[in-house]
């Protein structure tokens, strides 16, 4: 069989002659959440706008992400998985009855690198956290620590693509990317999917870290840039006065309108003038909301940004919390840029570092976001590619550690204070509640109210799914909502 | 709905298809089939693209005064059954703007508008045609969509995404294949086995750079992973480029629909799995070579010393880098680089190669000045710019091949590995097509297995009911926006049908007759009334009704230019283009053609990624064609957009004077191929004359200019 929007109806005109009840076939799926007629709320070319906020398959309560990826891999036995025995066994071989991985840099054999931690449990829920992180283990309440996680990735193209599109190669769009696909953005005036780095380098992998894969290129991520032209393009040239630029847009309307003139059935024509009005109310607009100077000091020293160190993610973080308040649906934040988490050797300086820019912004923009009654809508996701490994490397490093790493979750209807998975004794490989990446972007999904297994992108005759149909829901996930 | 998925090895998976299933019974809720569609393959007895390819008798209709050739015939009875009518015919300068930018990829100028729209010939437009297939830019053009099918690019495409500076004789060879208009059966014979039929010619062999444009991973150490990517992706690559099947469905089970057994994926990957990039292979015939190596010979005895003395401090160096990067490696890796040579299979050298290339790479950025230090600095110092003194006599080194052959005349074994255990596949086709087993000797000639000349063969002989559908399909698309078929890599039960099944057919069989001749299609097509009529026609309520698609070709699809004409036509306005064919590939900022831009996977080009051309990871058989906020921000404010609008109104001042009218003119002429109206020659001239800012008007030209690259008249073909 061939069911009719297999093909590419390509304009809103021919979706709502095809369609028949057009705009009400969505009404009626929304009130009906008939999961069969969601599943085409998610297609290009079968809505009449590819951005438009579009409804969910069920009731998720998070309705944006912000996503703290760690790039380069921090340590999870050095933060949130305490291994007593890695200490009692430092300067040793790794015991024979742990299977030996396939490293980035081939330490199986190395010694083991004891952990120079204090480690403690913190609030009601008593979650173990180590001295690195003073204050988000004041949220330890808010967290659910997933201790259980894998990947395919062992260095840092394949894990990075991997946490960002599912797999290690390239080609397959972003988890932000499917995001915006599936709900659409409620700010039209802002991009649904915006990235900001904390320095110059660039993000493993480029630009296709956040990119859209095989899907349209309306989904991809939008690189802020520091400074006040966030987006590339986004200022008048230099020397056009606000004046002269709508002179010029006035006369390009001018001149399509005259060429819409017995065309009006190509809406292509049509969309593309409005993106010009569009573009236009971003220049208005992005600015804006990026403007820090509107924040007060409360918060802007709850987000240290008096502080050299916490002073470029602290800005971040918050930048994060205005666009979501904006109603931009996915925005990821990398910690590190340009793999700066990996400590191959000196893992002491690099994590202290590092931990310390990030510690206290992240738990302000937790902090923010309760205060502000966004925690509970907002799903904030942190960590990195992979973790690392209880061999050393270089003496006083840690490998790559894609067999069993940490990542956390709070907001969006997760529960906090928990913990689920865990990894051996020396957290080399996760034993339990193993979760693949493709069962943590499944689960993410699920949190937002997609069904994960329902949010399909056709393409090349193929029915494609986030996870590659590979992942399931976190058990856990299901029982809380 | 629940799905009993299959349990899968996690390390093995790719897209499975058994959700299909489930998809489709989703969609069916809401069918309302039209007319335009096809007939349903879920009815038919038979996977229609397998079915032999034999020519339909051409239809005649009584009354049909439209039809021009026997494509329009065809065309003709689908729209007449449904009582539609096709559009009259493209004015000239309509025709001219749509052909040029079809065949060659920019728009006419002036002067060929003037000389076409008033040629009394009535053979004009058929001379036009011919003038373009003739023109070396039909290349350029053209050999852009087969470089988007083959998805090649000059980069690695993983983190360090180091460029490649030898992998545009490949994009070369394809440009003047089509130019040359190589028959396309040895088209693809030579990207599939180009080094075993013609090891010693470098225009033949260069073409298996297919077998290695996919991507590549430098600090990769899990090789026998890397290796299976590599081998995966150029098997389902090579079903869906050639074939139009999508195999890669069939990696991890059973195709769900189409008759393509788990075995038939390992069937052809067996055929592939002998691959081997070879890296000591000069791009250069015998007698090149033969004078090379004797140059080469004659510095080598005259340095011999002065090398053996820098070998004896850099030498130790290089190979203790190596030693490092070596025990990088798992253990079994450092096992077989210890092996003889003669004790290793072919799938432990494939993977020894794989991994060298690493420890090559420490050799190549070995980088002395850091390495050696205090009195060997000063020694080698000394040693090399004695070595320089006898550079007259050392040859000009040759451009190292970008290309792969065999691992050897043994090929490597394939394992199927499921639930039913592991077992061995040896090479074959599609069962469907041909069942039986293979027996394939290795070539005398060359250290290769056969296999993939064995495949180019069956791919190319003119029984196989899929190549030759699936490329006159490809060739149709590229033409119309549309392929007869819509899904020009799947014409199994997940992809289309074809809207006009004969017309398929019959193109297929004039391919075949015409010695698998492109021009001979381009020909075809393009002088049929169909091709020929206008786009400028709003449909009617019976075609919005019974085809708002435009399936059946009541006229011809208005369409977007895409990122190269559009970054070639304001280059060529502008008159800034440099038309120079082939060489080295340029940086965007260069006023090159698009084709020749370092196509760079992780970062391309601003402009070209910006009209949605694809970064080279997948076969991309149709591009998108999206309308983004971003476009506009860049059309308006990007840098390299002004610099073209500011060079164009020099150009019209520099021709001009100082003769408004005439700038607009001239304008309009070379943006839109046609002369402006009377009323757009005064909203310009007003809008030029606002001295807005105090501007001058020909300061104003330039955003004037700048509009007209943004407007729907210059982006669209409608």
């Amino acid at each position: 069989m061939k069911p009719p929007h297999f093909e590419n109806i390509q304009t809103r005109r021919d979706f709502l002659n095809r369609a028949g009840c057009g705009f009400g076939a969505v009404a009626l799926a929304a009130l009906t959440r008939d999961p069969s007629m969601m599943a085409d709320l998610g297609t290009p070319f079968g809505s009449p706008d590819p951005m438009r906020a579009k409804i969910p398959h069920a009731t998720g309560k998070a309705k944006t992400v912000i996503f703290l990826f760690m790039e380069g891999g921090p340590s999870h036995i050095d933060l949130f998985d305490p291994k007593p025995l890695l200490n009692k066994l430092a300067g040793q071989k790794l015991p024979d009855s742990f299977p030996k991985p396939i490293t980035a840099m081939g330490e199986a054999n190395s010694p083991l690198l004891e952990c120079q931690r204090t480690w403690k449990q913190h609030g009601q829920s008593g979650l173990w956290m180590s001295d690195w992180l003073p204050h988000l283990s004041t949220k330890a309440d808010e967290l659910c620590v997933l201790r259980s996680c894998i990947s395919d990735g062992i260095n840092h193209a394949g894990g990075v693509c991997q946490m960002n599109t599912g797999s290690v190669f390239g080609g397959r769009p972003s988890l932000g990317a499917w995001v915006s696909y599936g709900l659409g953005t409620s700010n039209q005036n802002l991009p649904g999917f915006v990235v900001i780095k904390d320095n110059k380098n660039m993000v493993v992998n480029g630009v296709r870290s956040w990119g859209s894969g095989f899907m349209p290129s309306v989904y991809q991520g939008t690189l802020f840039e520091p400074g006040d032209e966030p987006i590339l393009n986004l200022k008048n040239p230099k020397g056009t006065s606000d004046q002269r630029q709508s002179s010029k847009l006035n006369f390009l309307n001018q001149l399509n309108k005259a060429h819409q003139q017995g065309r009006t059935s190509n809406t292509d024509l049509d969309a593309r003038i409005r993106n010009y009005e569009l573009a236009f109310r971003m220049q208005a607009e992005a600015p804006e909301a990026i403007n820090l100077a509107e924040e007060d000091e409360t918060t802007r020293k709850l987000y240290g940004l008096d502080q050299k160190e916490t002073k470029t993610f602290g800005q971040n973080c918050l930048l994060a919390r205005r666009l979501v308040e904006r109603g931009v649906r996915f925005v990821q934040l990398y910690h590190g840029a340009g793999s700066k988490w990996d400590s191959h050797d000196r893992i002491e300086p690099n994590h202290t570092r590092l931990c310390k820019e990030m510690d206290q912004p992240v738990t302000a923009l937790l902090t923010d976001l309760k205060q502000r009654g966004l925690l509970d809508e907002t799903l904030v996701i942190w960590g990195g590619e992979f973790g690392r490994t209880p061999m050393s490397e270089k003496g006083d490093g840690r490998d790559h550690n894609p067999t069993g790493f940490t990542m956390w979750l709070a907001g969006g209807g997760v529960q906090g204070g928990t913990v689920i998975g865990e990894t051996d004794e020396l957290g080399l490989h996760a034993v339990t509640d193993v979760t693949h990446v493709h069962d943590f972007h499944s689960s993410i999904l699920y949190l937002l109210g997609i069904d994960h297994t329902q949010l399909i992108y056709r393409y090349k005759g193929r029915p494609e799914r986030i996870d590659q149909n590979e992942g399931h829901v976190l058990r856990q996930f299901k029982k809380w909502s | 709905m629940k799905s009993n998925r299959p349990h899968l090895n996690r390390r093995n998976q790719k897209s499975t298809c058994l959700v299909a299933i489930l998809f489709c019974q989703l969609l069916l809720k809401t069918v309302s089939l039209t007319a335009a569609e096809g007939t349903d393959p879920g009815t038919e007895p038979h996977w229609w693209a397998i079915q032999p390819v034999e020519k339909p008798q051409v239809p005649y209709r009584d009354g049909d005064h439209w039809s021009l050739n026997p494509v329009d015939r065809f065309v003709d009875r689908k729209l007449h059954h449904q009582s539609l009518k096709p559009s009259p015919p493209a004015d000239r300068v309509e025709l001219i703007r749509r052909v040029y930018f079809d065949l060659i990829g920019l728009p006419p100028k002036p002067e060929d508008v003037e000389k076409f729209i008033h040629d009394p010939n009535p053979k004009a437009y058929e001379n036009l045609v011919e003038e373009l297939l003739n023109s070396p830019h039909y290349g350029e053009r053209w050999g852009q969509h087969w470089l988007d099918v083959t998805r090649w690019a000059e980069s690695d495409g993983y983190r360090q995404d180091a460029f490649r500076p030898h992998a545009w004789p490949y994009r070369d060879y394809v440009i003047q294949s089509l130019n040359k208009d190589k028959p396309y059966d040895k088209f693809v014979r030579e990207q599939l086995a180009g080094d075993e039929m013609a090891p010693d010619n470098p225009d033949v062999f260069i073409g298996t750079a297919y077998l290695r444009n996919g991507i590549y991973e430098y600090n990769q150490r899990n090789v026998e992973m890397h290796w299976e990517l590599i081998v995966d992706e150029l098997t389902s690559l090579t079903g869906e480029a050639f074939m139009g099947v999508g195999i890669g469905c069939a990696q991890c089970h059973d195709h769900k629909f189409d008759p393509i057994p788990q075995e038939d994926y390992y069937k052809l990957k067996a055929m592939l799995a002998p691959v081997s990039w070879k890296f000591d292979v000069p791009l250069a015939t015998p007698s090149e070579k033969k004078k090379y190596e004797n140059q080469l010979a004659e510095w080598n005895e005259a340095t011999a010393e002065i090398r053996n003395e820098i070998d004896a401090i850099v030498e130790p160096k290089i190979k203790a880098k190596q030693h490092a990067a070596l025990i990088k490696f798992p253990e079994e890796i450092q096992a077989i680089f210890a092996k003889a040579p003669s004790d290793r299979s072919p799938y432990e050298q494939q993977l020894m190669d794989l991994a060298n290339i690493q420890l090559e790479y420490e050799r190549e950025r070995f980088n002395e000045a850091n390495e050696i230090k205090g009195e060997n600095a000063e020694k080698l110092k000394k040693l090399r710019a004695t070595l320089k003194e006898y550079d007259h006599l050392k040859p000009e080194a040759l451009t190292p091949a970008f290309m792969a052959s065999d691992v050897g005349s043994k090929a490597p074994k394939v394992l199927l590995k499921n639930r039913a255990g592991s077992r061995n596949i040896g090479p074959g086709f599609l069962s469907v097509l041909e069942p039986d087993p293979l027996e394939i000797t290795p070539p005398k000639t060359t250290p290769t297995t056969g296999r993939r000349t064995k495949l180019a063969e069956w791919l190319t002989d003119e029984n196989h009911p899929l190549t030759p559908r699936v490329m006159v399909n490809r060739i149709w698309q590229k033409h119309f926006k549309d392929g007869l078929v819509t899904s020009p890599n799947d014409f199994g039960h997940l992809g289309q049908t074809p809207s006009h099944p004969e017309l398929l057919d019959w193109l297929a069989a004039e391919f075949l007759d015409s010695g698998w001749s492109l021009k001979h299609m381009h020909r075809l097509i393009l002088h049929s009334a169909t091709y020929q009529q206008t786009a400028r026609r709003e449909p009617q309520s019976s075609e919005k009704k019974i085809d708002p698609l435009n399936r059946l070709l009541w006229r011809f699809p208005p369409k977007r230019l895409d990122a190269a004409q559009i970054r070639d036509a304001m280059l060529q306005i502008s008159g800034e283009l440099d038309t120079t064919l082939g060489g080295k590939s340029v940086k965007g900022d260069q006023p090159r053609r698009s084709v020749y831009v370092r196509k760079i996977r992780n970062t391309p080009d601003e402009v070209l990624k910006g009209f949605d051309a694809p970064t080279g990871f997948n076969s991309t058989p149709v591009r998108d064609s999206t309308t983004t906020p971003g476009q506009a921000l860049l059309m308006m404010n990007g840098d390299w957009i002004l610099k073209r609008a500011q060079a164009f109104a020099k150009q019209l001042q520099n021709s001009h004077g100082n003769n408004h009218e005439s700038w607009i003119r001239d304008a309009y002429q070379k943006c839109y191929g046609r002369q402006p109206s009377a009323s757009e020659v005064k909203s310009a001239k007003d809008f030029i004359n606002s001295n807005l800012d105090g501007m001058k008007p020909e300061e104003l030209l330039s955003d004037l200019c700048q509009m007209l690259f943004n407007s729907n008249e210059f982006l669209y073909l409608h």
